[in-house]
Formats: C-alpha cells, sequence, structure tokens
C-alpha cells in the first residue's frame, strides 16, 4: 500500500500526479506537498486523481484544506476525476459542488479535449 | 450474534494498519460474492470506521488493539469495527488533521456521513468494558448519485 505524489508544472499551473491509495496513512503526505506549493507561492494547482485506487474522508479533509490555502493565496484548484467510484465520493459528501472537477488533465489546464 | 463471524482481525492502533483491514474486507466481500460496487463500499466503510478507532484509541492513549470482524449473509456484508478509545466526537479525524480551517463547514465530520453513504445502516454501541463498537451493514449500496 502506497501513494505516489509528483509536482510538475504545466505553464503557470502547478499539477500534482497522485498513484495509488489516499487514506491516514498516506494523506499527510499530500498535505504537505499541498503546504509546500502554497507557501512557494503556487497560485494555481491541478491535483490529478486519475489513478488514485482509493480516497477516504481523511483525504477528503486535506483536499478541502488544501482548497482553502491556494484560495487564501487567490489561487485555484481543481480536481481530475476519472473513476466513478471516487467521484461517489465526492458526490456522498456533497463536496462535488465546492471543487472545480474534471474529466481529463487536459480539460483541466483549459486545453479542448482531443476529438474522439 | 451467535455464529462466529467469517474473518476476525486485530490491529494496532496505528494508521498504516487502516490499509491491511481495507484489504481484508475487500477480499473477504469479494469471496462471499458480493457485486464490486458492494465490495469497494465494504473496504470504504471499513476503512472509516477503523481510521476512527485507531484516532480515538491513539487519542484515549491507549494501545489496544482494533478490532474488526466481517460477516456475509446472502447479498450483504456485516462489519463490526470496536475500539477502547472514547468517542466524544464522532469522525472528528479530518478536523484532527486541518486544524486551521475549523470554518469549512464541509471539512468537518465527513466520515459519518460517509459511512451513512455507503452502508444500509450503522450503529454505535457502547462497548463491554470500555470503547465504541460501530456496526454497518452494506448490499449493493445505495442508488448511484
Amino acid at each position: 500500500m502506497n501513494l505516489d505524489l509528483e509536482t510538475s508544472k504545466q505553464g503557470e499551473t502547478n499539477v500534482v500526479s497522485l498513484r495509488g491509495e489516499i487514506d491516514v496513512y498516506t494523506a499527510p503526505r499530500l498535505r504537505q506537498a499541498l503546504i509546500d506549493l502554497v507557501e512557494g507561492g503556487a497560485k494555481d494547482i491541478v491535483v490529478d486523481m486519475d489513478r488514485v485506487d482509493f480516497l477516504d474522508s481523511t483525504g477528503l479533509g486535506v483536499l478541502v484544506g488544501g482548497l482553502k490555502r491556494v484560495k487564501s493565496n487567490e489561487g485555484e484548484m481543481k480536481l481530475v476525476v476519472t473513476q466513478d467510484r471516487i467521484m461517489k465520493i465526492f458526490d456522498i459528501t456533497g463536496l462535488a459542488k465546492v471543487f472545480p472537477v474534471f474529466g481529463s488533465l487536459e480539460e483541466a489546464l483549459g486545453r479542448a479535449p482531443q476529438d474522439a | 450474534m451467535t455464529e462466529e463471524p467469517d474473518v476476525e482481525i486485530h490491529i494496532p492502533p496505528k494508521p498504516e494498519y487502516v490499509a491491511l483491514v481495507r484489504h481484508v474486507i475487500g477480499a473477504t466481500a469479494r469471496m462471499g460474492g458480493l457485486s464490486p460496487d458492494a465490495v469497494e463500499n465494504a473496504k470504504l466503510a471499513a476503512s472509516e470506521a477503523s481510521t476512527n478507532a485507531v484516532v480515538v484509541t491513539t487519542k484515549a492513549r491507549s494501545d489496544e488493539p482494533v478490532r474488526v470482524t466481517a460477516e456475509v449473509q446472502g447479498d450483504r456484508i456485516r462489519l463490526e469495527v470496536a475500539d477502547r478509545g472514547r468517542h466524544d466526537e464522532p469522525a472528528d479525524i479530518v478536523e484532527e488533521m486541518e486544524p486551521t480551517s475549523l470554518d469549512f463547514t464541509f471539512e468537518r465530520g465527513l466520515s459519518l456521513p460517509l459511512i451513512r453513504g455507503l452502508a444500509d445502516d450503522v450503529a454505535l454501541s457502547e462497548r463491554e468494558g470500555g470503547g465504541t463498537v460501530v456496526t454497518m451493514t452494506i448490499t449493493e449500496g445505495p442508488p448511484e448519485a
């Protein structure tokens, strides 16, 4: 059980790519990564959860905390959620209305999605 | 329960062991023939309840193990998570992790609402000898939102 976390820059946007499971054990790393980004002056952050297998309320709390920090920096935090079972967790908790959620990284970055 | 549960595990009250509960419960639900949705719901509900149990046990400065039992009954799985902690504030883990953001209402107590959204029923009761038992039943889960 693990969480891989990578940060990169796409233009002015900071992308946090996650892979694995976000729970009470791994969420503190995500929390710290978001804090480091905001303290480093990051304004716009995209958290890419395309390859996240598991997310619980601890992870949700960390995302909400990150959103709040980013907003206090007058920035924006977007999420990429591609799996129904992860999206369901945002729906149940009402957080789907709090985060801008996108179906792909390209859309979150404001690039036109590829035509099918 | 008069019958023995299908599965019973005891974990140290430490965050890294919650994943173990999740995988054991997921495997138990799968082997019991539950649908993939129900398996995922059971994993998440067990994970949420175990996380709470670990947090309240740690807060109570106890190292008593958290006990998790699972029993598949037809198309449903019954889960029980028992700790020796105190649930003064049920599901306050999230608040613990983000103490600077109490004004954000969504951030507080996400765990129990999440369990309620996943399980057919959830009940908290006092455990004999001190602590709390969370009992949950999961079937096919609620209608898709």
